[in-house]
């Protein structure tokens, strides 16, 4: 049986590294994707330009254009003559916020009536503007507070200070986050979409049809066509992480045996797919957007790139089929948080049965579709 | 000329045709984009899962607490007197955050001293992490300020109506109720356009090459452009018929408000097609293999697309080396475009130069195309 | 007048010669064959004459064309049919011929002439909407003909052309040929069947890239064997073996 498989896997290792580029494609690219997500995909909020309409132009208002400036997170751009300046400046998107001072702000302030500020936000980025909207109200408060206690001239009261401390990922590096995800993704795009790519290719181009006929088990053809991609995906894998490490300073905080254990499982559901998908299509093009169906729904919805218990309710149900989010969560435990079977045996115990189910199901329907 | 491109394209229909599923998956891929990203997923942090520990136990802790509880932010899970445990907490994942008040926290109030509270957050997801810590700051430095205001008011002369002085009046422009769908579904259409003109072309010319058609095309009298071009436009139609899907529904289902002019918007559509199947095309004069193909236009076209395009991620928070490489990304300037027609109502006098670059990539990358596509075997 | 005339024609990939230096032509209505075992560079042959494939030296005058200066006036006035199947398979009989006859640029009238041509010659008849996919090996290899015959080139090259066709297929097909050929139409054709080249005009035998043997079958077997009875079989094996001499 060995001897058999070992031909088509082979073959299989021959058939896809013909082109060299698809050596590139395979070991590069994941790097580069790492690098991709770990620097571009960064929800954080650098940089805000800000436009000023100073109308009062007071020592006051000056004080606080000064504290705008002094901050990190924004950049004074504009001072601003009139509102339609704002206008034009927020459609051509060179400014995101502006901050206008009515003419009786400084006089208003110093009498200690209730003195309006308008801040102007573009909310196209909705994200963006609810972040930007938190910022500059945390400077404002601040601002005013440091006025009122200069103003009294002795501090009022004590005060309560945020003593924040970050857990796992203590310069909340957006890289740490997304190399968990990174994993994901390789591994489902390698195992899932060219599994099922390669068997669909061989029907098309007729060979299916000669393996068949050779005294080949179904069960030895099954091995022999998706062992190599399991193999490239475990590369992938340890590729990805030594990537990180050295790229980014991941911490592994956990055991990579047992990581490599968690992917194994997660594979095992990846392959029954892959081997479900290869039996409904006809045609490479076929499988690959049958793939992608299983795909785009899986990565949203398994926590990588938006937190689940943002969702609705109804969804986060959803999300307990789909396996992804066992992987994902166990990856990122594992990595960066150092969890061990302990912690994790709920999420190892629902890879294992989807994984079973998966391969299962999958191999008897391929069985049949090759009779 | 006209002559041989038409039964070029009548065949590349066909093909379309007669393969129904991936019809239909391709034009089903974008209603579950939609869908997810209208209804499942959103950007907004809120419901984060959170742990206090109360070690102080006063009636300003509670009342601390109870502000933190009834915000939308926090999902208060766990009210614990001690620490003992809190470690697995966050391990277990079942917390994201803890906030912790020392023994002494209403004591040094009094006394007029400052003192801490501490957050200990799950780095591991740093958005959520970064927007939690900042929603925290924001509560506990109003209740600072009420508290300032209570004592002054209590000690003091000073004739200050207990508000902080300066109130601050947000406005917001084009999304007033900060919709996440009006962000996301403009920048859905750069994505779903990218992948089906740049995927499905990529992949129907590697077909040819591995069933053994190509051989048989090369050797008619058909030219490249010619060849080009009628492989193209039935891709073209297919992908503005998906555009209007796509705007179809964020209009009415999701009720993104369209402000722009209709037909400004189809135009620059139509040029950013133009990129996104001459860069597939691209990709298909480099490789004869379907697999391949695939793989490429995944890293060429899907993942910056969605990463490198201002989607999701700002472009102006990326490091200066990546924010280089935005520039080569076609969607980067269709979104702006996008988000200025629907959410802005803008028009080329704003937008020419998004329109400018987007039409210097579709006249590069199809000459690029042009010229490597060469009707030999080599 | 010779409608193909090919000079010195090498091409190499790599370190690997596939063709190496062939000088020969061919006539005007003539069909010729070109024999020789798998790997011998016939198809590398065929694909240069076609224009599709560029040659490392030497050239080749096809038609009156260049083949290394004008190939796209080659692909104009030739017909090809490859080795690997090329109709396609998702597309209807009459839909593939609508196709091939449009690429060539044939005005509609001439068009539904040549399809009906196209469909008596290949007993097709009353199955323009089947799928090709679902035709025989026979029908298929007919229907690849007559969709590289549809422009009535001048010259048809076919690369072995009848491989997985039934005997009785194979001889109408080669009626076919001839046909063509006493319209004035030069073929040529590659393949292995000693049988089906020995109907041909004139044959080049091709080993390693060189052509070994030239002539028409009657004069290669007098060239090759003193048997009075032999068969192009006899004149291949002692062509190849008699190279091999010389080699050493």
């Amino acid at each position: 049986m060995f001897r058999i498989i070992r031909h088509i896997v082979r073959k299989e290792f021959i058939q896809t590294f013909r082109d060299k580029r698809m050596l590139i494609i395979l070991f590069v690219a994941p790097v580069i994707q790492l690098i991709l997500f770990g620097y571009a995909a960064t929800t954080d909020i650098k940089h805000i330009s800000l436009g000023i309409l100073d109308y009062d132009q007071s020592q006051e208002s000056r004080a606080l254009i000064s504290s705008f400036h002094q901050s990190d997170s924004f950049t004074l751009k504009f001072h601003l003559k009139n509102p339609k300046e704002i206008e034009e400046l927020v459609q051509k998107g060179k400014i995101q916020a502006a901050v206008v001072f009515p003419g009786e702000y400084g006089k208003n302030l110093k009498k200690g009536a209730r003195t309006p500020l308008q801040v102007i936000l573009d909310g196209t980025d909705s994200n963006s503007a609810t972040i930007i909207m938190s910022y500059i109200s945390q400077l404002i408060v601040k601002h005013s507070k440091n006025y009122m206690a200069d103003l009294k001239g002795k501090k009022p009261a004590g005060i309560i200070i945020p003593q924040p401390r970050v857990w796992y990922n203590p310069e909340l590096k957006s890289s740490l986050y997304m190399v968990p995800g990174v994993i994901c993704l390789i591994l489902l795009l390698t195992t899932l979409i060219l599994t099922s790519m390669a068997i669909t290719k061989e029907r098309e181009m007729g060979t299916l049809e000669q393996i068949i006929v050779s005294p080949i088990k179904p069960i030895e053809l099954i091995i022999g066509k998706t062992a190599p991609f399991v193999l490239i995906g475990l590369c992938d894998i340890a590729l990805i992480i030594s990537a990180g490490k050295l790229i980014f300073d991941l911490p592994i905080r956990g055991s990579l045996f047992f990581l490599f254990c968690v992917s194994l499982l997660f594979i095992l559901t990846t392959l029954g797919t892959g081997l479900f998908i290869s039996t409904v299509s006809r045609t490479q093009q076929q499988a690959m957007m049958t793939a992608f169906f299983f795909i785009i729904p899986a990565m949203l919805l398994s926590g990588i790139f938006s937190p689940i218990e943002t969702m609705p309710r109804i969804i986060q149900y959803i999300t307990l089929l789909n396996p992804l989010r066992y992987f994902s969560k166990a990856v990122r435990g594992i990595l960066l948080k150092g969890n061990d079977i302990s912690i994790l045996w709920p999420q190892v115990l629902a890879l294992f049965f989807f994984g079973i189910t998966a391969i299962v199901l999958s191999s008897l329907r391929f069985r049949k579709y090759l009779e | 000329m006209r002559n041989r491109i038409i039964p070029l394209i009548r065949k590349e229909t066909l093909h379309i045709i007669r393969d129904p599923r991936s019809l239909y998956l391709a034009l089903g891929l974008p209603i579950v984009l939609l869908i997810l990203f209208g209804y499942a997923i959103t950007f907004d942090v809120k419901n984060i899962p959170t742990a206090v520990v109360d070690q102080d136990n006063s009636v300003l802790s509670r009342d601390l607490i109870s502000r933190i509880a009834s915000s939308n932010y926090f999902d208060l899970l766990y009210l614990l007197n001690t620490h003992s445990g809190t470690d697995r907490l966050l391990d277990e994942g079942r917390v994201k955050i803890i906030l912790s008040i020392p023994s002494f926290f209403s004591r040094d109030i009094s006394r007029k001293q400052d003192t801490p509270v501490q957050v200990l957050v799950d780095g591991s997801d740093n958005n959520t992490a970064q927007i939690a810590i900042s929603y925290v700051s924001g509560i506990l430095q109003l209740f600072s300020s009420n508290i300032i205001m209570e004592k002054l008011n209590k000690d003091g002369p000073m004739p200050i109506e207990g508000i902080p002085p300066i109130n601050v009046e947000p406005r917001l422009w084009y999304n007033p109720d900060l919709k996440s769908t009006n962000f996301i579904i403009p920048g859905l259409i750069a994505v779903v356009m990218m992948v089906i003109a740049a995927m499905m072309t990529s992949l129907t010319i590697a077909r040819e090459w591995e069933i053994g058609t190509m051989e048989q095309l090369i050797a008619t009298p058909a030219r490249p452009h010619e060849i080009i071009i009628g492989k193209l436009t039935p891709y073209y139609f297919l992908g503005l018929l998906q555009t209007s899907f796509v705007i179809l529904i964020g209009t009415f289902l999701f009720k993104v408000p369209l402000r722009g002019n209709i037909l400004f918007l189809f135009c620059v559509s139509s040029l950013f097609l133009a990129c996104g199947l001459g860069i597939g095309l691209f990709i298909s004069t480099v490789t004869k293999s379907q697999q391949l193909a695939f793989m490429m236009s995944v890293i060429f076209t899907l993942l910056p697309s969605f990463l490198l395009s201002g989607f999701i991620f700002p472009v102006s928070s990326m490091p200066q080396i990546v924010r280089f490489f935005t520039y080569l990304v076609p969607a980067k300037y269709f979104l702006v475009v996008l988000r200025g027609i629907f959410l802005k109502g803008i028009g080329l006098n704003i937008l020419w130069p998004e329109v400018v670059s987007l039409f210097l990539f579709a006249s590069l990358i199809i000459l690029a195309c042009a010229k490597r596509m060469k009707l030999n075997l080599e | 007048m010779n409608s193909i005339e090919v000079e010195n024609l090498t091409k190499r990939f790599g370190r690997f010669t596939a063709v190496d230096g062939t000088s020969f032509s061919v006539k005007k209505g003539e069909i010729f064959g070109f024999l020789g075992p798998n790997g011998a560079g016939k198809s590398t042959t065929i694909r240069m004459l076609c224009g599709i494939l560029r040659p490392t030296s030497g050239t080749a005058v096809v038609g009156g064309y260049r083949i290394d200066a004008q190939p796209e006036k080659i692909k104009k006035i030739i017909g090809y049919v490859s080795q690997k199947f090329t109709l396609y398979q998702d597309l209807t009989v009459e839909e593939n011929i609508d196709f091939y006859g449009g690429i060539h640029g044939l005005s509609p009238s001439i068009k539904n002439e040549r399809k009906k041509w196209v469909m008596k010659m290949a007993g097709l008849k009353g199955r323009e909407n089947s799928l090709t996919k679902k035709l025989s090996g026979g029908w298929k290899q007919r229907l690849s003909l007559g969709c590289a015959i549809l422009h009535q080139p001048d010259i048809l090259f076919l690369d072995e052309p009848t491989a997985s066709v039934d005997p009785v297929s194979r001889r109408d097909f080669w009626d076919l040929i001839y046909n063509l050929s006493e319209e004035g139409t030069t073929v040529f054709v590659t393949s292995h069947y000693m049988d089906e080249v020995e109907r041909c005009h004139r044959i080049a035998i091709i080993f390693s890239g060189k052509i070994i043997a030239l002539g028409s079958p009657r004069a290669l077997k007098s060239e090759f064997t003193k048997k009075v009875d032999s068969t192009l079989e006899d004149v291949f094996i002692s062509a190849i073996e008699r190279e091999r001499k010389n080699e050493k």
